[in-house]
C-alpha cells in the first residue's frame, strides 16, 4: 500500500516536473527569436521540410477525403431531396473541421515524427551539448526556426488541403453523381462566411504550435529522464510525440470549436 | 592567493541517480600545459569532464576558473567561459545534416563577422591540421569513427580556444594517426599556448603528452603530478594500472553475494 | 582594435602597415583594406607590414592566405614583412610554409 502511494506520488511529481519543464522550454524557444544566429535561411529550410515535402501526401489525403465527403453527402442529402446543398456541406466540413485536423494529423505524422527523431539523435549523440559548449543557444539554433517554419507552413497547407478537398467533392458530386455545377458552387459561395475561414486558420495555428512544441520537446528531452541515451529512447520519444500531438490536436479541436461556435 | 593554475577543482563530489561518482576530487589544471586525466573506464573521468565544461552542475565542491567559481556563474558568464573553450566529445558530436566543412564553420559563422571566403579557408586549414583536408565535403555519416573524431577536434579548434578539452582522442584510431594527434596536441600547446585537458585510458599516449597527470580510480584521485612522479609512485593501485594487471580482487564480496541471492 | 596606414610609393606599389591586435574580431578589416587596394586600386605589388601588429589566432593566417590568392590571381606580388615568431609558427602549424616561403621577407624595412 505504501509502495503504491509512493509510486503514485513519484509519478505525479514527474508529470508536474515535466509540465513545468515544457513551459520553460517554450519560453526559451520564444527568447530564441531574439538571439543569434540569424533565422532566415534555417526557417526557409524547415518550411521546405515541413511544408513543401508534405504537399503531395496532404493533396492525396485531401482529395480522397473530399471525394468521400461528396459521396456520403450526396447519399445523405438525396434522402431529403436536397442534393443542391452538397457544395456547402463539403466546403463547410472541410474548412471548419476536416481541413485543419487532417492537415495537422498528417504533418505531425510525417514531419513531426521526423523532427523528434532528428532532435533526439542530436541529444543522444551529444550534439546539443556540443552546441552548448560552443556558446551557441541550442534553442535559438534548432528549436526556434522549426517553430517559426511550422507556424508558417501549417496554415498554408491547411488552405491547400481545403481547396483540393473541395475539388475532390466537386469531382464526385458533379462529374460522377450529376449534381449541377452551378448549384454546387452557389452552395459554396453562399454558405462559407469569413468566420469559417478564420476559425480554420486559428485552428491550424493552434495545432501547429501544439505539434511543434510537443515534437521538439520530446526530442530535446529524449533519454533525459531515464538518464540513458540510446536509440531506444529516441524511438520511444518519437512514438510519444506522435501519439501525444495527435491526441492534443483532437482535444484542442473540440475545445476551440466549442468556444468559437 | 592567486595560483598558477587556470582551473582548480576543490573537493568536488558528484552524484548520478543517487550513486556517488566523484569523491572529493581535488586537483589543478595549469595553464599552457597538457593535463591528462587518466583512469580505467567507469572511474568518473567523463563525469569530471562534464563538470569542467559546465554541462553538469557542481553540487558539492568547487571548480575555480581564474579564481571564480564555475558553479556560481550566471548564464552570461558561462557563455563567455564557453567561448574560451573547445570541446571534443567522445563520439565527435558532429551535426549529421551538414558536411564537415559546414560543421566546422558553425561556431565561426555564429560568433564572428568573418567573410565567407575567410571562413572557408579557415575550415580547410583546421581540417588539414587533423589530416582530413580531402574530406571537407563529406557528410559525417560517410566517415569512419576515427575520422569523425578528428573532424570533431577540428571543430573544437575552429575558434582557437584558450582551453581545449578532449575526451578519448585516440580511441578507435590506428597507432599512426593516434601518434599524429598526440603530436598535434603538443604543437597546439607550443604554438598557440593552448591549455589542453585530455581524458584518456591509454597509458602510452598519456605519458607521451602529459605535463601533469591526474590518475583516477573509482571516483577518487589516486595519483597526481608530473609523469615521472606518477611513474615512481609506490601505490599498489597505481602500479596495477601502470603495469596493466587485471583486476583480481573483488570489489565487495558481500554485496556481490547479496546480489546473487533472490530478493523478495 | 587595429589601425591601417596606407602609403603608395608608386601607383603600382602599395604599402599597408597595420597597427594593433590582429585577431578574428579585426580580421575582416585587414581583409577589406587589403582587398580594396588590390581589386579597386589595382596595385600589382602589395606590401603588408605587420611589425606593429600582433596576430593571436588562425583567422589572421586565413586572411593572409586569402589576400595572397587574390594578389596572385591578378598577377601581382605580395610581400609580408615584420612577421613575428608566433605568426610564423601558426603558418607552419597550418602547413603553409611552402606557400608563404617567397612571400615572407625576413628583414624589417
Amino acid at each position: 500500500m505504501v509502495q503504491l502511494i509512493r509510486s503514485l506520488g513519484a509519478y505525479g511529481m514527474r508529470e508536474i516536473l515535466s509540465v513545468g519543464r515544457m513551459g520553460i522550454f517554450f519560453l526559451y524557444t520564444m527568447r530564441g527569436m531574439f538571439v543569434a544566429p540569424g533565422k532566415f535561411w534555417p526557417v526557409v529550410k524547415h518550411i521546405e521540410f515541413i511544408g513543401t515535402k508534405s504537399i503531395f501526401v496532404i493533396g492525396f489525403t485531401a482529395a480522397f477525403s473530399g471525394m468521400v465527403l461528396g459521396l456520403q453527402g450526396y447519399y445523405t442529402l438525396s434522402k431529403f431531396a436536397s442534393e443542391g446543398l452538397l457544395g456547402s456541406a463539403v466546403a463547410l466540413t472541410l474548412i471548419r473541421e476536416l481541413g485543419p485536423v487532417l492537415t495537422a494529423l498528417m504533418v505531425s505524422g510525417r514531419a513531426g515524427s521526423a523532427i523528434t527523431a532528428e532532435i533526439g539523435i542530436m541529444r543522444i549523440e551529444e550534439q546539443i551539448d556540443a552546441l552548448d559548449c560552443m556558446a551557441i543557444d541550442p534553442y535559438a539554433y534548432m528549436i526556434t526556426p522549426r517553430f517559426i517554419a511550422c507556424l508558417i507552413a501549417l496554415p498554408l497547407l491547411t488552405a491547400f488541403c481545403d481547396v483540393v478537398g473541395i475539388f475532390g467533392g466537386y469531382a464526385i458530386g458533379v462529374d460522377l453523381l450529376g449534381v449541377s455545377a452551378g448549384a454546387f458552387w452557389d452552395g459554396v459561395y453562399s454558405s462559407v462566411v469569413w468566420k469559417d475561414v478564420y476559425m480554420g486558420i486559428i485552428k491550424s495555428a493552434v495545432f501547429s504550435v501544439l505539434i511543434i512544441w510537443i515534437c521538439t520537446y520530446k526530442g530535446f528531452y529524449s533519454g533525459v529522464d531515464e538518464g540513458s541515451f540510446g536509440p531506444e529512447q529516441v524511438s520511444r520519444a518519437t512514438t510519444d510525440a506522435v501519439v501525444i500531438s495527435s491526441i492534443s490536436i483532437l482535444v484542442s479541436d473540440y475545445i476551440i470549436t466549442s468556444i468559437m461556435l | 592567493m592567486p595560483s598558477a593554475d587556470l582551473i582548480e577543482v576543490r573537493g568536488l563530489k558528484s552524484f548520478y541517480r543517487g550513486r556517488q561518482v566523484l569523491f572529493d576530487v581535488t586537483f589543478g589544471i595549469p595553464s599552457h600545459q597538457v593535463t591528462v586525466i587518466m583512469g580505467a573506464s567507469g572511474c568518473g573521468k567523463t563525469t569530471l569532464l562534464r563538470h569542467l565544461i559546465g554541462l553538469k552542475c557542481t553540487g558539492q565542491g568547487q571548480i575555480l576558473v581564474d579564481g571564480e567559481d564555475l558553479g556560481s556563474f550566471s548564464e552570461g558568464l558561462l557563455k563567455s567561459y564557453r567561448r574560451r573553450i573547445g570541446v571534443l566529445f567522445q563520439g565527435g558530436a558532429l551535426f549529421n545534416s551538414m558536411s564537415l566543412r559546414e560543421n566546422i564553420a558553425v561556431p565561426l559563422k555564429v560568433h564572428t563577422k568573418l567573410a565567407d571566403e575567410t571562413i572557408r579557408i579557415m575550415t580547410v586549414m583546421k581540417l588539414n591540421m587533423v589530416g582530413l583536408s580531402d574530406f571537407s565535403e563529406f557528410m559525417p555519416s560517410q566517415l569512419s569513427g576515427g575520422m569523425r573524431k578528428r573532424a570533431g577536434l577540428a571543430r573544437a579548434l575552429a575558434m582557437d580556444p584558450e582551453i581545449l578539452f578532449v575526451d578519448e582522442p585516440s580511441s578507435g584510431l590506428d597507432p599512426i594517426t593516434a601518434a599524429g594527434l598526440d603530436r598535434l596536441l603538443l604543437d597546439l600547446r607550443e604554438t598557440l599556448g593552448m591549455t589542453v585537458v585530455v581524458v584518456t585510458h591509454e597509458l602510452e599516449s598519456a605519458f607521451k603528452i602529459a605535463d601533469r597527470i591526474v590518475m583516477m580510480d573509482k571516483g577518487r584521485v589516486m595519483a597526481l603530478g608530473a609523469p615521472d612522479e606518477v611513474r615512481r609512485s609506490t601505490d599498489e593501485r597505481v602500479l596495477q594500472f601502470l603495469n596493466r594487471e587485471a583486476d583480481t580482487h573483488m570489489i565487495n564480496i558481500d554485496s556481490y553475494y547479496e546480489s546473487l541471492l533472490d530478493k523478495e | 582594435m587595429i589601425k591601417s596606414l596606407i602609403s603608395c610609393p608608386s601607383p603600382e606599389h602599395a604599402v599597408l602597415e597595420f597597427n594593433g591586435l590582429f585577431d578574428r574580431s579585426t580580421a575582416h578589416k585587414v581583409r577589406r583594406d587589403s582587398l580594396k587596394l588590390v581589386q579597386k586600386q589595382g596595385s600589382r605589388e602589395l606590401e603588408i607590414d605587420l611589425t606593429n601588429a600582433r596576430c593571436i589566432d588562425t583567422s589572421c593566417v586565413a586572411v593572409l592566405v586569402e589576400i595572397l590568392n587574390t594578389v596572385r590571381k591578378q598577377g601581382g606580388k605580395l610581400k609580408l614583412t615584420g612577421i613575428d615568431d608566433n605568426t610564423a609558427r601558426m603558418i607552419s602549424l597550418s602547413q603553409l610554409d611552402e606557400i608563404f616561403e617567397d612571400v615572407i621577407v625576413a628583414e624589417k624595412k
